[in-house]
Formats: C-alpha cells, structure tokens, sequence
C-alpha cells in the first residue's frame, strides 16, 4: 500500500518537474519562468518527502532547506526583475537583444 | 581516529571550520561598520570598508593554513579536511582577494563604492569554499546557493547601466534552473541510496546493484553542475553573464565560481559515485570535448575583447574537466594546479581590460587595444602576459598547467582528450595572438580614449598575477608537487568488476594516504 503510494507520489513529482522545465524552456515572460523554476523545487521537495516514507526523516529536513533557498532566490531574483524592468519597462526576455554574438 | 590532532567536540569543529567562519564574520562586520559609518547618508562607503575586507580575506587565508596541522575529520563529517579542501581554499580566497583589489579603482570610477559589494564578495567566497569542502551533497546545495545568490546579485550591481541588469536576470533565470536539477539530482541519489553523504554514498553504492535513480540522480547532477562550470551544451548563459557583469565581478566569476564548481564537480563523482563510473564517465568526456572545441571555434570571431575573453574562459572549463576525466592523483594534481593558474591569469587579464574600456565598460571593442604597447607599456605588459599564459605559451604558468592536464589524460588512457586539448588549444592562439598584435604591431589613431590611470591597489594586484603567472611557469615544481600530494578524503579505487565498462577503463585511482600540501603552494597562491 505505503509502496503504491510512493510510486504514485514520485510520478507526480517527475511529472510536475517536467511541467517546471518545459515551462522555463517555452515561455518568455521572466516572471512565469520564475515560477516554473518554484514548480521544480516543489516537485524535488515532493519526491523527497515520499522517499522519506522509506529511509526516514532526513528528506523531510531536507525540504526546509530547500524552502529556505527558494525564498532567498525569489527575494534576490525578483528585485533583479525589477532592476530589469525600470530599464525595459518589460520583463519580456526575448527583448533583451544588448549581450548578443 | 585517534590522537591529539583530531577533530573531535565542539572546539574541533569550530577549528575544521576556522576559515568559512572568519570570513563569514568579516562579511557581518564589514556590513555594520559600513552602516554605522554612512548612517543616514546615502553616498559612497569610507576607504575603511575595503581595507576590513581585504584584512577579512587575508585572515581566513592565515586560518586555512592552521587547517593543514589538523587531522582527517571523522567518517561522518559533514565537511572535509583534506588537503584537496586546503588547496581549493586557498585558490578560492586567492581569486577574491584578487577580486578586491581589482574592484577599487572599477567601483570608484563607476560611482558604485558601495559596503555591499564587499560583504557579497566574501560571502560568495564562504559558499564557494563551502560548496568544494562539503561531503554531504545537501551542505554542497546550501554552498551552491550561498555563492550563487550572492553572485547574481553582484552581476547585477551596476543598476543604472541596463547591460548589468539584463546579465543578472540571465544569470539568476539559468542558475535557478540549474540549482532545480542538481537538488532534484539530490532527491534522486537520496532515493537510491538513502543518504545525502558522499563517502557513505559511495559504500552503498559499491555493494548494491545501481539502478535507474542512481543513473538518474547522477545525470541530473551533472546537469546542474554543467551549467555551473559553463561546460557547452549548457554554456549559454554565461558569455552573456560575463560580458554584462561589471568587469571585476566578471574575472571574480570566471575563476572563483568556476574553480569551486568544478572542485565539487571533481569531489562528488570521485567520491561518491565513483563506484559508478560507467554512469557518468562517458557524458564527462562528451562534455570535456565539446566545451574544448566550440567556445574556442565561437571565440575566433569575437571582436569585444571582454566577450572573447568570456568564450576563452568557457573553453578553459573544458581544459579542466579534462583533468576531472582523468581523476586519480594525477587529475587532481592537474586541475588544482590549473586552477590556480587560471585564476592568476583570467582575473588579471579581466583587470586590464577595464582599465582599457573606461568609463562605462565602452571601449572593450579589439580595436581599442591598438597601439596599447606604446601608450602604456607596463598595462600592454601585463595583458600580454596573462593573454600568452592563457594560450599556453612557455614559460608561463599556462603551459606548465596544459602541460600537466595534457599528462594526466595520457596518463588514464585517454589519449584523445590530450589530441583535443592541444589542438583546440592551437586554435586559440589565434584569438589571444589578434590582441597581443593589436597592441604591439598596429597604430592608435588620433581618437582612440585614453586607458584610466591604475590605483595602487590594482597595481599590486597586476603585479601578484603577473609574478604568479612567472613563478608557476618558471619554477613550478613545488606548486605541481602540492597539488598533486593533494589527499581527497574517500576517493578510493572502484573494484573492477563493478565499474561498468564503457568509454575508457577508468582513471589510476588509488587512495593514498592524506599527505600536507606544503606552505610553497599556500605562497604561489597567495
């Protein structure tokens, strides 16, 4: 039973991931390719936590660190957005041509 | 794990962890003192700020040498003491205090002298010296986003100029992505083998039968990491990274980020997954060549000195992921002794290309280094040496460093990465040899901008790198013998029967007892 359960959560957990890549690879506004990045974090804390059924406690405390990182890189990347867009007045990342070989 | 020098309570730790804590407490102090000093005002930090941050760096480097009296932690220990650890220490400390001194003059004459941008600097440093010293792949993430979030930040210091802004949010955007990899590559191996620590990783792993979220996990590891060292396919990101950030952060980026990553790029498939080499050793390889060959082919027709620059840099992480296929002993001493090299020469060569660009970071264009020989011989000097040393000419330390990873890959049966590495590496004469010519063989005309005039503190900084550079090329035996004595805790020889045959029958890996690197590579790099 336990077993189903964990194999359903970590087919959800690779499915949401996937979610999360094709997201960041297709869409072009910088703050829905942020939150596709959110979505993969949340997928990994999801598997973790499942794998935590089996070999106890750790990927349980691994998810607050996880959590803990994914705070501080959306406090840092949204100021970079900002940044971004009183330059651009857009957070569109197909126009922002100036870094181009 | 017995006897007076080991690490045991509390005050053992405290002392394994001397380093990361000093320079953790001179970022805290640097952060007060500047606010305490401006107060309400909001106008550039006082001198006293940089100095405390140089002092900060200097006294992690004095505590990292006490690192190298003290005996190998215990089995469990979440970070190691080894002399791979010392040695990337200081590499690491090397190119921040390089990082520093650089970063006067430029913060100065963009108006950013701001107290932050010190305490940022040092506490990428402790994620970077964190993330190669870690053994436990959960402190590695938390050292990876330590250095990586305090980067993003410093990439986009510069907010009136929207080249730096516009760099920050590639950089973040790709970094992000890539950390969401290496920590799902983390649940992956946790999943597998129910622990996040790498010499116990290793001992599961080499008594189990490895299966799909072993080969999983490790894919998505290399995955993070590849785009952490800027190994191509995964390199996108990082000319335009380079070419946006402020320069001095730009050299900080491209030797201290890049040595850290690889150093635990180099730590976690020696360590842990070394048992499993048939699982990764095939895609190192892949990686090696082609982040040899097409960063070098791109470079060719780069015309910004800075951007050409950026792609040489790219290229160089595949010199070195040479020197983490070929493993063992010999990879390590290799890539060590690379590292330090490269970090002398490609924040120096970073260094003069600011001077030359001027205010603004506008005139980094190949056409503005003409005649630079004449104009400012010691300036001219000091690229020329550093660009010769990245080509790899004799008798700078680059060649001596090519000259290692070229033995190393022989030396693990892989004689076509050292073919590949000494062709890309003709190939690049060209483009390293144009700026050489330009400032030598050609004439500036008449509106050309003059260089800015260099502070002291770059001066001293030109001077290390330059001298470095000499002393590697010229005598480089005691650094060559430090790197390569370099013990790396648990890297042991994987049982034949368990490494899956696949590309090359793996490197000469034997696990020699932890020998002290000795005080002449602690010397050489500082």
């Amino acid at each position: 039973m336990t077993s189903t359960l964990i194999r359903v959560a970590l087919l959800v957990s690779a499915a949401l991931f996937a979610i999360g890549v094709t997201g960041v690879l297709l869409r072009r506004n910088a703050i829905v390719v942020f939150l596709c990045v959110e979505l993969m974090l949340n997928a990994v804390n999801l598997s973790l936590v499942a794998f935590s059924r089996l070999l106890g406690i750790d990927g349980q405390i691994i998810v607050f660190f996880v959590m803990a990182v994914a705070a501080a890189e959306a406090a840092v990347g949204l100021a970079i957005i900002i940044a971004v867009f009183r330059h651009y007045e857009d957070v569109d990342v197909d126009r922002f041509d100036l870094l181009k070989w | 794990m017995s006897g007076a020098s080991d690490v045991a309570g509390q005050v053992g730790y405290l002392r394994a962890l001397l380093p990361e804590i000093v320079l953790t407490v001179s970022a805290l102090v640097v952060l007060l003192v500047d606010v305490f000093q401006r107060g309400e005002h909001r106008g550039p930090s006082g001198s006293s700020v940089r100095w405390l941050s140089v002092i900060g760096v200097l006294l992690a480097a004095a505590a990292n040498v006490t690192l190298i009296s003290l005996g190998p932690a215990g089995p469990d220990a979440l970070v190691a003491l080894d002399g791979f650890r010392v040695l990337a220490n200081f590499i690491i400390l090397g190119a921040t205090l390089l990082g520093l001194l650089f970063a006067f003059d430029y913060l100065k004459r963009e108006g950013l002298e701001i107290g932050e941008f010190y305490a940022l600097l040092l506490l990428a440093s402790v994620g970077m010296m964190i993330l190669s010293g870690a053994q436990d792949l959960v402190l590695i993430f938390l050292g990876l986003e330590m250095m990586s979030i305090s980067v993003y930040v410093l990439t986009a210091f510069n907010r009136e100029d929207p080249r730096s802004a516009e760099a920050g949010l590639k950089y973040f955007l790709i970094g992000a992505f890539a950390s969401a990899f290496f920590i799902y590559g983390v649940a992956l191996l946790y999943g597998a083998t129910g622990t996040t620590h790498l010499v116990r990783m290793a001992s599961v792993l080499s008594h189990g039968h490895p299966g799909l979220l072993t080969a999983g996990g490790a894919g998505l590891l290399l995955i993070g990491f590849g785009f952490k060292v800027s190994a191509v396919p995964f390199h996108a990101w990082a000319p335009d990274a380079y070419q946006g950030a402020p320069t001095p952060v730009t050299g900080y980026m491209a030797s201290g980020v890049k040595a850290a990553a690889m150093l635990a790029l180099f730590r976690v498939l020696w360590v842990s997954l070394g048992s499993v080499q048939g699982y990764w050793h095939g895609t190192i390889w892949w990686l090696a060549v082609l982040t040899m060959v097409v960063p070098n082919l791109v470079a060719l027709v780069q015309d910004d000195v800075k951007r050409m620059l950026a792609y040489s840099s790219v290229a160089h992480a595949g010199y070195l992921l040479v020197g983490v296929a070929a493993g063992g002993p010999l990879g390590r001493g290799a890539a060590l002794f690379y590292l330090v090299v490269y970090t002398l020469m490609t924040v120096g060569a970073f260094a003069v290309v600011y001077v030359v660009a001027g205010k603004g970071d506008r005139h980094s264009h190949l056409a503005d280094f003409r005649g630079l020989g004449w104009r400012r011989p010691w300036l001219a000097g000091a690229l020329g040496i550093f660009l010769l040393s990245l080509a790899g000419f004799p008798p700078t330390g680059g060649f001596v460093g090519k000259l290692y990873l070229l033995r190393a890959a022989v030396g693990s049966h892989q004689p076509g990465l050292a073919v590949i590495l000494v062709l890309t590496s003709l190939v690049a004469y060209y483009y390293y040899l144009r700026v050489v010519w330009k400032m030598y063989f050609e004439d500036a005309p008449a509106d050309v901008p003059e260089p800015d005039v260099t502070g002291r503190a770059f001066r001293f900084g030109a001077v290390l790198c330059v001298a470095g550079i000499l002393v590697a090329g010229l005598v480089p035996g005691p650094a060559v013998d430090a790197a390569g004595s370099a013990g790396l805790t648990g890297a042991s020889a994987p049982s034949v029967d368990e490494s899956v045959a696949s590309t090359a029958p793996g490197a000469r890996q034997d696990a020699k007892p932890r020998t002290h690197p000795r005080r002449a590579a602690a010397r050489a790099q500082e």
